[in-house]
């Protein structure tokens, strides 16, 4: 029954006689390994075509929900993050093995007579790869892609006359946003998959005519067909190729994303790992050099290989005798491998870039904790807008870094942020009020250490009293009952300076410690810190800065600190003591 | 090199090649066919949510009234808070017994109106007609509308409002 279906269909189409053709193709000199990582390339595509599709279906080329939606793929859809992940390593092992296609073709000298038209193809091939992982990089629309898109669009104006029109066409205007995410979703799913496909079909049916090229010294007598040997060669180098980025894809949970991207937010941008050593080649040369890494090496590099089958002509020579057109070639893997691995080192050891990678990843880590809550409509910058860890931590860097110390960043300049009004932040407090974590470094300089006046009962009493007077509903119990034993203790030791809940301190002289910590204290000290601590008072009010929205983000960040300690213990030695002292003495010599 | 030797080499090569075919195949198809069957394995986690549509002073007896079904929604990775998840028809039966129906016919889910002329609901769509107690009178509808579970707080009518499989007879809730 099979066989009558296949006989008529065989007749209508001749598929039968195509395939048997294809596969009893002869190849001239036999079947050889070096042949492989050609169908391996075509394996590749195919497996983008189908995984490009799939995330196609899900993702949206949106500013406001590309990243939620990569989210949604990542996180949400099964074996969504796998499906992602074949996608982006694929990508990456097409490059690497076109690489290795291009080195062993210009070792056979396969770009001699008659196979120059083909060698040209694949050139083009080449470069529709890069243009392809370029313009499907930034499509998450998250920090990575977005910077790294940034500064790729930013080379492309810089070539000479055509590059700002260029720049302007592919960007969709002057600046990156929707038009750019829309025109690098159309060019990397509509335009470069077509241009591949012709360019692909063209290179297969050249590879067809001429058949691969055999090396130098191969006996053209000894024929072979493709089926079995080479086939099964073909193949079996697929499947490792397509093992090793399965097992990629496993090994690293899939590809990373970045979190979303803000344009107000410092972010370390690195190129692809595959353009690494260009990024490294420009940094080590002069910046008026820039160009000559950015443009003219790879311009010269893309014409020399254009010209190869022009300057190496010779028919059937060695590879030894051709050194001088392949070292070129050779010199060039060597230094982009040389000039990664350089890269790569340098940013592990360069703090900075290590640092500000670390929050990125915090950043990161953070968005996705927030997107799995639900994205609002008006998308994940909305989303991180409205959560105290991600604004509150920023508005803390912008506006009180400059003088506070929070998680070991900012300024000590005045009272260190790290555990604030937490049991300990207060205990250290009470211990030594001019310790330069405290008001040491303000001209607070009127409360004294409570040491003798506190036995150690008092003490832990009056601890958890202003402890609590920062809770809040939600808040982990505190003890109230110990609190409420130091409420009476508070007044009759302290209140000769402090005010609480308007009663003490007849003339103004201490804060006031109602509600001490609490979200209203905080806008309070924010709002008016002068109200709080009256003439001594160094902190800038900050009345106008902060929108509710925005307080409540910067109060609630702080209030955080109250658990960011363990609970009991001294205050963790945050500033360097040598580093006071020299700010002091700046300070005398200013 | 013998015939056999020779054969069993081809032999050889042949099953690499179905092998490794396979391999690949398999490799790029379950990854495949699990995201693409993806939505049939989520559930949708929200059915019959209760919401206030109405105040039960503004229903009558002889007129049903529409009211929107308001309230949060997760469409994907987007999660609104105040979206129009449907519409319902209301009719009060007695003091305090209001009824409510889905508007979505139950033929292939078009908004059902009510036509005040003729005194019935009507379909726009395939012309199904429904009588006051959501009853079919007419068209293609498979059953009548689906009637929702209310409850009156307040003199505020609320509905647990959920979706139903269009196209058969029998009511089968999807959220």
């Amino acid at each position: 029954m099979l066989t009558r279906i296949a006989d008529w269909l065989e007749e209508r189409t001749g598929y039968r006689t195509l395939v048997t053709r294809a596969l009893d193709e002869e190849i001239a000199g036999g079947a050889r390994f070096a042949y492989v990582f050609g169908s391996a390339l075509t394996v590749l595509f195919v497996c983008q075509l189908i995984t490009g599709l799939l995330l196609m279906a899900t993702y949206t080329p949106s500013v406001s929900s590309a990243w939620a939606s990569v989210f949604y793929i990542q996180h949400r859809v099964t074996g969504g993050w796998f499906v992602r992940g074949l996608h982006a390593y694929g990508a990456q092992m097409m490059i690497i093995v076109m690489g290795l296609h291009l080195l062993q073709v210009a070792w056979y000298g396969a770009y001699k007579r008659p196979r120059e038209v083909n060698w040209w193809l694949g050139l083009a091939l080449l470069g529709v790869v890069q243009a392809w992982a370029l313009t499907g990089n930034p499509l998450p629309w998250d920090e990575q892609g977005y910077w790294a898109s940034k500064i790729e669009t930013g080379i492309m104006g810089s070539v000479p006359v055509i590059g700002t029109a260029l720049q302007q066409i592919v960007v969709g205007g002057s600046d990156h946003g929707q038009i750019t995410l829309t025109h690098f979703y159309v060019l990397h799913v509509g335009v470069l998959p077509l241009v591949f496909g012709i360019l692909l079909f063209g290179h297969i049916a050249l590879v067809k005519r001429h058949g691969p090229t055999p090396p130098h010294d191969a006996d053209l007598t000894k024929k072979a067909r493709y089926f079995p040997r080479q086939a099964a060669l073909d193949i079996s180098f697929a499947v490792i190729v397509m093992l090793v980025v399965a097992i990629w894809t496993a090994a690293a949970g899939g590809a990373p994303l970045t979190a979303p991207v803000d344009p107000g937010v410092d972010y370390p941008a690195r190129p692809a790992w595959y353009f690494l050593f260009l990024y490294k080649l420009r940094i080590m040369l002069p910046p008026s050099l820039e160009s000559f890494a950015t443009l003219v090496l790879p311009g010269i590099a893309g014409a020399f290989l254009f010209a190869l089958p022009f300057l190496d002509h010779v028919q059937r020579e060695s590879p030894l005798r051709r050194l001088r057109w392949l070292s070129p070639i050779l010199l060039g893997a060597a230094g982009i491998g040389g000039l990664t691995l350089l890269a790569l080192r340098d940013d592990a050891k360069d703090e900075h870039y290590v640092e500000a990678a670390k929050l990125a990843d915090r950043r990161a880590a953070r968005s996705v904790e927030l997107a799995a809550n639900g994205v609002p409509p008006g998308g994940p910058l909305e989303m991180l807008a409205h959560d105290p860890w991600t604004r509150g931590a920023r508005l803390y860097a912008e506006n009180c870094a400059s003088c506070h110390v929070l998680d070991g960043q900012g300024e000590y300049d005045a009272p260190v942020h790290t555990g604030f009004a937490s049991r300990a932040w207060i205990d250290g407090m009470l211990h030594d009020p001019q310790d330069p974590r405290y008001f040491g470094r303000t001209g607070i300089d009127d409360m004294k250490s409570m040491d003798e006046k506190l036995n150690p009962d008092e003490r832990k009493a009056i601890i958890e009293f202003l402890f609590a007077q920062g809770a809040e509903p939600g808040d982990p119990a505190h003890d109230a009952t110990l609190a409420e034993r130091g409420e009476p203790i508070f007044r009759k030791k302290c209140m000769d300076c402090h005010i609480y809940k308007g009663e003490g301190a007849d003339t103004f002289d201490g804060p006031d410690m109602t509600g001490y910590g609490s979200l209203a204290w905080l806008t309070k000290q924010i709002r008016e810190p002068k109200a709080i601590y009256g003439d001594l008072n160094e902190m800038p009010d900050f009345a106008e800065d902060f929108s509710e929205t925005d307080l409540k983000m910067i109060t609630v960040y702080l209030r955080g600190q109250r658990w960011a300690q363990p609970e009991t213990g001294a205050m963790p030695q945050l500033p360097p003591p040598e580093k006071k002292k020299k700010t002091e003495e700046a300070k005398r010599q200013d | 090199m013998s015939m056999d030797a020779s054969k069993s080499r081809r032999d050889f090569f042949a099953w690499v090649v179905a092998a490794g075919g396979a391999a690949i195949g398999a490799l790029l198809t379950v990854p495949a066919v699990a995201y693409l069957l993806d939505p049939v394995l989520r559930s949708s986690g929200q059915k019959g949510r209760w919401f206030r549509v109405a105040d039960l002073s503004s229903l009558s007896r002889e007129r049903p009234v529409s009211a929107p079904v308001i309230g949060e929604q997760v469409d994907a990775w987007t999660k609104a808070s105040a979206v129009r998840l449907g519409t319902v028809w209301l009719r009060v039966l007695g003091d305090d017994k209001v009824t409510a129906w889905n508007a979505e016919c139950p033929h292939l889910g078009c908004k059902v109106s009510f036509d005040a002329a003729k005194g019935c609901f009507g379909c726009p769509c395939h012309d199904s007609t429904f009588a006051l107690d959501g009853a079919v009178q007419g068209g293609p509808s498979p059953r009548g509308l689906d009637e929702l579970e209310t409850r009156v707080q307040d003199g505020h009518v609320e509905v647990r409002f959920m979706r139903f499989r269009t196209q058969v007879k029998e009511r089968i809730e999807i959220g």
